[in-house]
């Protein structure tokens, strides 16, 4: 029989002889006759009603957390496919190139807001030609024919409103035209900031990342129009929209028309050009 | 008979009779010695009157909040009898303070007691981890405080969301997808954070989690923490004697004053004090509502967290850090002071002889403070490495410098005394020239432990 170094305040009180004592605590060896005269190893017995006990309580425990763990996850509320929604203007109009080429230009400070492909996924419509209707040049800020644009000069693009570093939304995230700010990140005049941590994108580009923490693009809505000038959201490009699991889950689909809103920005100018 | 007399008698005889039928003392409200009535020694009661405010304030403002993203009847600014156009959990705050008698002082003093909180949260760390208080038989003590801090963080954090404010949900977003971004485990907390992915799973859950999961974990540990406390008894002022006893019970020392009612009363002042000052302040200071999520026409706010997620939401505006590293240095700072006891393993318990350990404490108060400075001043400002090590670098340095100064004077001045006064003096240092014999530290007798 081991001894077992056990201080006088040893919860296990049969430790302390080691006479009555066993490895697994209070559990003893007695020998009796059984009926039919032989011995009953009392400890082996005990230790099998341990084990079915535990097994028991174990089976219904892991029962009990793998149902709690099953119930409070979901089904995640999504979308199969990108549909294909038209953008309404915020009169309630069909939004048409010819409109936004005459109101909205690169210098247009208040962003429009519009949710695809999902009721929380909020994107910029930006078109970025120059505001006095001639070619981009140094001097006349703006682009045409960037990658994606769609338009007269492919210079209307749409991008996600939610940054790509840690998810801060619109207006957190905002456009800034030309002239909002003294810096320039990365050269460029014009660009869209995020005042959460720092982050700038280029709309001229894809959205790349030009500064700050975040490192992946704005994801980019691939728009489309049809023969009367009305812009369709048919769906997106780049990485998942942050905050999201996926792109198409996380919320409802917005359906077949979007409406455009206008927002106030954050314009936050204290950031390392 | 004199009115005191009357009094002590009256008192007696019903705290006699409760005693009498409850034993009280021996389980729970025991004596303390004499010589802890003041504040320094009950930083952690002060915590729990902060605790008791926010659970009496928080029940009252459930009966009028309304935990979801739908819109609503409830009154905030729309004609009567319509729904109105911002979310049902901003428009039920909303009513809370513009419609409901006191509301804004409920609302405003319920927001300021959880600063309140965390501030003497922090105080009682502080105070506990430069006296020493983790060390032996207190360890258990130690890190059931460490878990209530990171849930009193957690409380903090989901009730940010609760007004569901533009600002609020920012910020939030900020947590979560920190929480996101991490390789193995963002996609794997993902289905259990974000629910079906809708805001109104996410504001349920927040909701869950601040009035009922966390409230319940926290109560369940300060009972532990409390129990523990009643076990070991107070801790004894920080001493350089390794010797010195950790445990003051009434056997040690027959000073002790009876709950009833001395402590009562003094705790009961405190909290007194506490309530007036934060209904003062809430009430000079009244909390304005910021405007709801979605609202994009309203003019935005700068997105930031409350002051004790400040500095945590400045670190990742240094470049080069990512949301792995800003979670990793988290965890790394989490286990560093949950095994706190376990590290600093010395039997002295005084500041002056724990150089390294109060090198680190003082280090990270100044780092927490002059981030949360920075990040109320520049909140989403990037800063470049340069910036960062000429900003940081100086506070572990300078500190490193003051603390090597004080602790090489102190060894000086107690290795002079040692050598030239008292023989088998229960010191730390022996003097290098010292006969044999004399002023020699305690060696073998200090490895045994007291308690």
């Amino acid at each position: 029989m081991p001894s077992f170094d056990c201080p006088p305040s040893c919860p296990f009180v049969a430790a302390q002889d080691p006479a009555l004592s066993f490895p697994v605590g209070q559990l003893r060896r007695v020998a009796r006759a059984g009926v039919d005269g032989e011995e009953v190893d009392e400890t082996k017995r005990n230790v099998l009603k341990l084990l079915a006990v535990a097994g028991l309580i174990g089976a219904a425990g892991g029962g009990l957390v793998g149902g709690t763990l099953q119930y409070v996850q979901p089904p995640v509320v999504g979308i199969s496919s990108y549909p294909r929604t038209q953008l309404v203007d915020l009169d309630g109009s069909p939004l048409t190139v010819t409109k936004v080429e005459s109101e909205y230009n690169v210098g247009t400070s208040s962003d429009l807001i519009f949710y695809y492909p999902l009721q929380n996924e909020p994107n910029f419509l930006i078109n970025l030609y120059p505001i006095n209707g001639q070619p981009p040049t140094a001097s006349n800020p703006g682009a045409q024919n960037v990658p994606g644009g769609v338009g007269t000069n492919g210079s209307i693009v749409a991008y996600s409103a939610i940054c790509q570093h840690l998810g801060c939304p619109a207006p957190a995230i905002s456009y800034y035209p030309p002239g909002t700010c003294p810096q320039t990140p990365g050269g460029k005049v014009f660009y869209i900031h995020c005042s959460c941590h720092g982050s700038t994108y280029d709309p001229s580009n894809s959205a790349s990342n030009l500064t700050g923490p975040a490192v992946l693009p704005l994801p980019q809505v691939v728009l489309d129009v049809d023969s009367d000038g009305v812009i369709f959201a048919t769906g997106m490009n780049g990485p998942p929209v942050n905050g999201h699991l996926s792109t198409l889950q996380g919320d409802y689909g917005v359906g077949t028309t979007s409406q455009l809103s206008k927002e106030s920005p954050v314009i936050l100018c204290s950031f390392p050009s | 008979m004199s009115f005191s007399n009357w009094y002590n008698r009256s008192l007696n005889k019903i705290w006699g009779f409760v005693e009498d039928r409850t034993s009280m003392r021996k389980w729970a409200l025991r004596p303390q010695p004499e010589f802890t009535f003041k504040p320094s020694y009950w930083t952690g009661a002060f915590v729990v009157n902060a605790f008791l405010y926010q659970v009496i304030s928080g029940a009252l403002l459930l009966l009028y909040y309304q935990p979801s993203t739908g819109t609503t009847l409830t009154a905030c600014g729309q004609a009567v009898g319509t729904q109105s156009s911002a979310p049902a959990a901003w428009c039920s705050t909303y009513y809370i303070v513009h419609s409901v008698p006191m509301g804004s002082l409920l609302l405003t003093s319920h927001l300021y007691g959880a600063y309140a909180m965390i501030f003497l949260m922090f105080v009682h760390f502080f105070r506990g981890y430069y006296m020493g208080v983790y060390k032996a038989p207190r360890e258990f003590s130690w890190m059931v405080g460490t878990l209530l801090l990171i849930v009193t963080l957690g409380m903090g954090f989901t009730g940010y969301l609760l007004p569901y404010t533009q600002i609020s949900y920012n910020a939030t977003n900020v947590g979560l997808v920190l929480a996101l971004r991490l390789p193995t485990f963002g996609p794997l907390l993902g289905p259990f954070i974000l629910a079906d992915g809708t805001s109104q799973g996410l504001l349920s859950r927040m909701f869950d989690a601040h009035v009922l999961l966390l409230p319940v974990a926290l109560a369940a540990l300060l009972y532990a923490h409390i129990a523990l406390f009643e076990s070991h008894g107070i801790a004894p002022p920080a001493s350089s004697d390794p010797t010195q006893r950790r445990r003051y019970t009434v056997k040690d020392d027959e000073r002790h004053v009876p709950f009833m009612p001395h402590i009562f009363w003094y705790i009961t002042k405190w909290g007194l004090l506490y309530v007036g000052l934060l209904l003062g302040i809430a009430a000079l200071w009244p909390w304005t509502l910021p405007t709801y999520v979605g609202n994009l026409a309203a003019a935005g706010a700068v997105t930031e967290p409350d002051w004790y997620f400040l500095w945590l939401f400045k670190f990742v505006d240094f470049a080069g850090v990512t949301p792995v590293l800003a979670v990793g240095i988290t965890t790394v700072l989490i286990v560093y002071v949950l095994f706190l006891p376990f590290l600093d393993r010395s039997k002295r318990t005084h500041p002056r002889d724990r150089p390294l350990f109060i090198w680190i404490a003082t280090s990270l108060l100044g780092f927490f403070i002059v981030m949360t400075v920075w990040g109320g001043e520049t909140p989403g400002v990037q800063i470049t490495p340069p910036v960062v090590a000429e900003t940081i670098g100086p506070i572990f340095a300078v500190n490193a410098v003051v603390t090597i100064l004080f602790h090489w004077r102190y060894v000086r001045s107690y290795r002079r005394r040692l050598a030239s006064r008292v023989p088998n003096f229960p010191g730390v240092y022996a003097a290098p020239d010292a006969p044999p014999g004399s002023g020699l530290p305690l060696g073998a007798q200090e490895a045994k432990s007291v308690d």
